[in-house]
């Protein structure tokens, strides 16, 4: 039995190492936290139109992965960023071959259930005794929410002096979204900023919207790895989820589409400039 | 130690295959936890060091280290106590299994031990539940901290004291009895000089274990500079952001670890011959 169960398996490496010789073998995936839960959905998509290929998936804060690639380049074959500025670095250090914008994402205030702490939108967050937790600034969901403080206040979307009272209420500044995420369903703060995709894919929590205009310009970019060791299989990865399919489970997810325009400030005339 | 040829103590021992066996393993114990320290602390300059110990966040961090640390072990000397004198001369339904509750924490992952206390003690907890009409709120608190520094550092103290109990010649203590000493006084001034080096014992590896602590801090405690951020937390953090300062960071902790088991061995030393 063992030994069919290996020729079994063998053929099949074989076979898919015959169809397309120069894409097979495996590559990790470093992919941003938010992205944890609909990354494996476009795997198991891209495994299903490549047999022979498998892609691993590592999904930490975008800071943590920047610092594993900074010491070890061939750690993983693609990279994604949740923001422009880690990629950036990427970039600049040379780790990583040029970029693609990949997707979009919006901020929720998350609550969890029965709303304990009566949030009703961001003014809330700036009342006494509300507890909040957001993400650490080194990660890109917590700087993201400190911006749409900012740009809520200098909108006159809250009272001047909330931005300040908001971040006196933050309880706990975890590493990753996904902390923020399990805080608020166990209860223990009353609200957190998350991205839109986080509380459309977790049932515990509800989500109250934030104004488009206060929204920062939250963008995922993609890129294969300079020192991959798989570079074709990487850039098959790369082709694959910024196709229609890989866009469309992306889309499914709550995931915004890349703006239209390649510059992103270029597009909207609302949008305020960082 | 060698209380069988104390006249041979000045002379060098005689080489024997189970001496050299002994050495060996002494020198390989040694150098595997010295040598990844060493390059800890070469892989960090002066500067560094000066800047990090002049940096606010650090200094919150060796407070809030420092004081839960003393907190955690204050209450695990005064429940541990009677725990350890429970489980060493009681002799009750339920004990061996009370025995193995009280190590449980020793074999669980940290990460796991804080969230079982994250989920006991949030809002829809039992524990959270009961506290909730006091207006107690434990998680992401300095209460959280200590808490999860007792829970995985209560162990040691009370099976180092349980074992320094077990060994008490217990006809000493019915002599005290007989002499009309009540059970506390007999305690106090029989029993408890005799366990003294178990209790430091305890008292160290549990204070040790205490300043460590991690994992289960940060799942029940979190992570807010000046609350709940304790070294061990702070250096995780450090290590995503900027890993030159995080290194800086570990030297520091290891140093004041190091000072600190140091300091308690040369105290049983000074009292021992003093």
């Amino acid at each position: 039995m063992p030994c069919l169960l290996l020729a079994a398996c063998g053929g099949g490496t074989a076979a898919g190492g015959g169809s397309s010789s120069q894409a097979s073998g495996s590559i990790t995936l470093f992919a941003a936290a938010s992205l944890a839960k609909v990354m494996p959905e476009e795997i198991s998509s891209f495994e299903k139109a490549h047999p022979g290929i498998s892609v691993a998936g590592d999904y930490e804060g975008t800071q943590s992965l920047l610092t594993k690639l900074e010491a070890d380049g061939t750690l993983a074959d693609v990279f994604v960023s949740a923001d422009s500025a880690h990629m950036a670095t990427a970039r600049s250090r040379s780790l990583v071959a040029t970029p693609h914008e990949l997707a979009t994402n919006r901020l929720v205030i998350a609550v969890p259930p029965g709303n304990p702490g009566h949030i009703a939108g961001l003014a809330d967050l700036a009342r006494s005794g509300v507890r909040l937790s957001i993400a650490d600034r080194s990660v890109p969901a917590g700087s993201y929410a400190e911006q749409a403080f900012a740009v809520a206040e200098s909108n006159h979307d809250v009272p001047a002096g909330f931005a300040r009272a908001a971040l006196a209420n933050v309880a706990t500044r975890p590493t990753d979204v996904e902390t923020v995420v399990a805080d608020v369903a166990a209860g223990v703060v009353d609200a957190g900023i998350v991205y839109a995709t986080d509380a459309r894919a977790d049932s515990r929590i509800t989500a109250i919207p934030i104004a488009q205009r206060d929204q920062p310009p939250t963008q995922y970019l993609v890129a294969a790895t300079s020192q991959s060791r798989q570079a074709e299989t990487a850039a098959l990865f790369v082709t694959f989820l910024l196709s229609a399919q890989g866009q469309s489970i992306l889309a499914a997810a709550g995931f915004g589409g890349p703006a239209p325009t390649a510059q992103p400030l270029g597009g909207a005339p609302a949008t305020p400039s960082p | 130690m060698s209380a069988a040829a104390p006249g041979a103590r000045t002379l060098l021992p005689r080489l024997t295959p189970v001496r050299l066996a002994v050495a060996l393993a002494c020198a390989v114990a040694a150098a595997f936890v010295a040598i990844p320290l060493i390059v800890l602390v070469t892989h960090t300059s002066p500067g560094a060091l000066r800047a990090a110990l002049t940096d606010p966040v650090v200094l919150d961090a060796l407070r809030v280290s420092l004081v839960t640390t003393a907190v955690s072990v204050a209450v695990v000397v005064l429940v541990g106590t009677p725990l350890a004198t429970a489980l060493a001369r009681g002799r009750f339904p339920g004990r061996a299994v009370l025995d193995a509750l009280v190590g449980l924490p020793l074999v669980l992952p940290p990460v796991v031990a804080g969230l079982a206390l994250l989920l006991a003690f949030s809002p829809g907890g039992p524990l959270g539940q009961a506290l909730r009409p006091l207006g107690v709120h434990v998680p992401l608190t300095e209460s959280a901290v200590v808490l999860a520094q007792c829970f995985v550092a209560g162990p040691f103290y009370v099976y180092a004291v349980a074992a320094g109990l077990s060994g008490v010649d217990r006809s000493i203590e019915e002599v005290a009895g007989t002499l009309r000493a009540g059970p506390w006084h007999v305690f106090r001034t029989v029993t408890l000089p005799l366990i003294r080096p178990a209790v430091v014992y305890g008292v160290v590896l549990s204070g040790a274990r205490a300043l460590g602590e991690f994992g289960a801090t940060i799942t029940v405690a979190g992570n807010l500079q000046g609350r709940t951020q304790t070294m061990p937390t702070a250096i995780y953090v450090a290590f995503e952001r900027d890993p030159d300062g995080a290194v800086a960071l570990a030297v520091i902790l290891a140093v004041v670890s190091f000072a600190l088991l140091l300091g308690v061995r040369g105290l049983r030393l000074a009292r021992a011959t003093g």
